[in-house]
C-alpha cells in the first residue's frame, strides 16, 4: 500500500515537475527584443563611424597645420600676426564645418535610422 | 535552420536569424529567469538582457556543447548575477536544507479542491520555496529535460551534486506535500479515477 501510494505521489510530482510556471512570456516579446537589438547596432554603427570620420577630419585638419606651420618655423611672428587678426573667421569656419558635420553625420543619420528609412 | 546555420547567421549580424533563435529558445530562458529569480516582475528585463548577451558573445560559441546548453548557461550567469545586485536571496552553497518555509494558511485555495491543476499549482508553490539552486537544478531537469552533463555545463556544479539536488529537491517536495495535504492518499485516488 505504502508503495502504490509513494509511486502514484511521484508520478504526480514528476507530472507537475514538467508544467511550465504559470506566467507565460508575452506575445510581443521576440519583435520589441529585435526593435531593441537593431536600435543598439544601430547607434554602434553609427558612433563607430563618427569617430572614423573624425578621426579622419583631425588628421586633414592636423596635416593642414603643419603645412601651415611649417614654412613660418624660422619667424612665426608673422603668421601668429595672421592668426590673430583673423581668428573671428578661422573659429567661424571651423565652428560652421563641426556643426555641420555633426549635424549631417549624427543627427541626420540617427534620425533617419530611427524612422526606419535606409541611408 | 539548424543550428549550425543560426551561429553563422548570428555571427554575420544577422538580425532575422536572432529574430528565429529569440523565437526558439525564448522558453528555456524564460522558464530559467521566472524560477531562479522568483520575480515575473523582472522577467521579460532580464530574458531580454539574456539575449542580447547571447547575441554579443556568439563568437565565444566555439560549438562543443548544444547551443541549448550555452544559451543555458549564459542565462544561468546572468541570472545569478541579477540575483547577486538584488541581494534578495544569499547564493549559497551549503546545499542541505531540511524542509522549505511554506505555511497551510499561504496555500489554503490550493487545498480547498485538490485536483491535478491545484497539486500542479502547490508544487510549484513549494519549489518557488527552495533555494535557487534546487530551483535551477530542477527546472533544467524536468521542465528543460537536460541531462546530468548537460546541466553540469550549464551550471558548472559537478554531475554528482545535481543529483544529490534533484532527489533532496523530490523529496522535499514529497515530504511538504504530505505535511500539507494529510488525506493525500485519498486525494491521489480520487485524482486517478477522474
Amino acid at each position: 500500500m505504502e508503495t502504490e501510494l509513494d509511486s502514484k505521489l511521484d508520478g504526480m510530482i514528476d507530472k507537475a515537475l514538467r508544467e511550465p510556471p504559470d506566467y507565460i512570456i508575452p506575445d510581443s516579446f521576440t519583435e520589441e527584443l529585435v526593435r531593441k537589438l537593431e536600435k543598439q547596432l544601430a547607434w554602434k554603427e553609427l558612433l563607430s563611424e563618427f569617430g572614423l570620420k573624425s578621426g579622419l577630419v583631425l588628421a586633414s585638419l592636423g596635416i593642414m597645420t603643419i603645412c601651415l606651420i611649417y614654412p613660418a618655423k624660422n619667424d612665426p611672428a608673422p603668421f601668429i600676426q595672421w592668426v590673430a587678426n583673423n581668428r573671428f573667421i578661422l573659429s567661424g569656419i571651423i565652428g560652421v564645418g563641426i556643426f555641420t558635420f555633426i549635424f549631417d553625420q549624427m543627427v541626420l543619420k540617427y534620425m533617419f535610422k530611427k524612422s526606419g528609412k535606409v541611408l | 535552420m539548424d543550428d549550425v546555420a543560426l551561429v553563422n547567421a548570428l555571427k554575420s549580424g544577422n538580425t532575422n536569424a536572432f529574430r528565429f533563435l529569440v523565437d526558439k529558445y525564448r522558453n528555456l530562458v524564460w522558464h530559467m529567469v521566472l524560477r531562479m529569480t522568483n520575480r515575473q516582475e523582472d522577467a521579460e528585463d532580464l530574458c531580454q538582457e539574456i539575449f542580447i548577451r547571447v547575441f554579443k558573445q556568439i563568437d565565444k560559441f566555439r560549438g562543443e556543447s548544444k547551443l541549448s546548453t550555452w544559451i543555458g548557461s549564459v542565462a544561468y550567469n546572468a541570472c545569478v548575477d541579477h540575483i547577486r545586485k538584488s541581494k534578495r536571496e544569499v547564493l549559497s552553497t551549503a546545499g542541505s536544507i531540511g524542509s522549505v518555509d511554506l505555511a497551510k494558511s499561504d496555500v489554503s485555495p490550493l487545498l480547498g479542491n485538490l485536483d491535478r491543476n491545484s497539486i500542479t499549482k502547490l508544487v510549484h508553490r513549494i519549489i518557488e520555496k527552495m533555494p535557487v539552486q534546487y530551483r535551477t537544478v530542477i527546472t533544467l531537469f524536468h521542465l528543460e529535460e537536460f541531462s546530468y552533463r548537460e546541466i553540469e555545463e550549464i551550471t558548472g556544479m559537478p554531475e554528482g551534486t545535481v543529483k544529490s539536488y534533484l532527489s533532496r529537491g523530490r523529496e522535499i517536495i514529497r515530504v511538504k506535500m504530505m505535511e500539507l495535504i494529510p488525506d493525500i492518499q485519498l486525494v491521489l485516488f480520487e485524482a486517478d479515477k477522474c
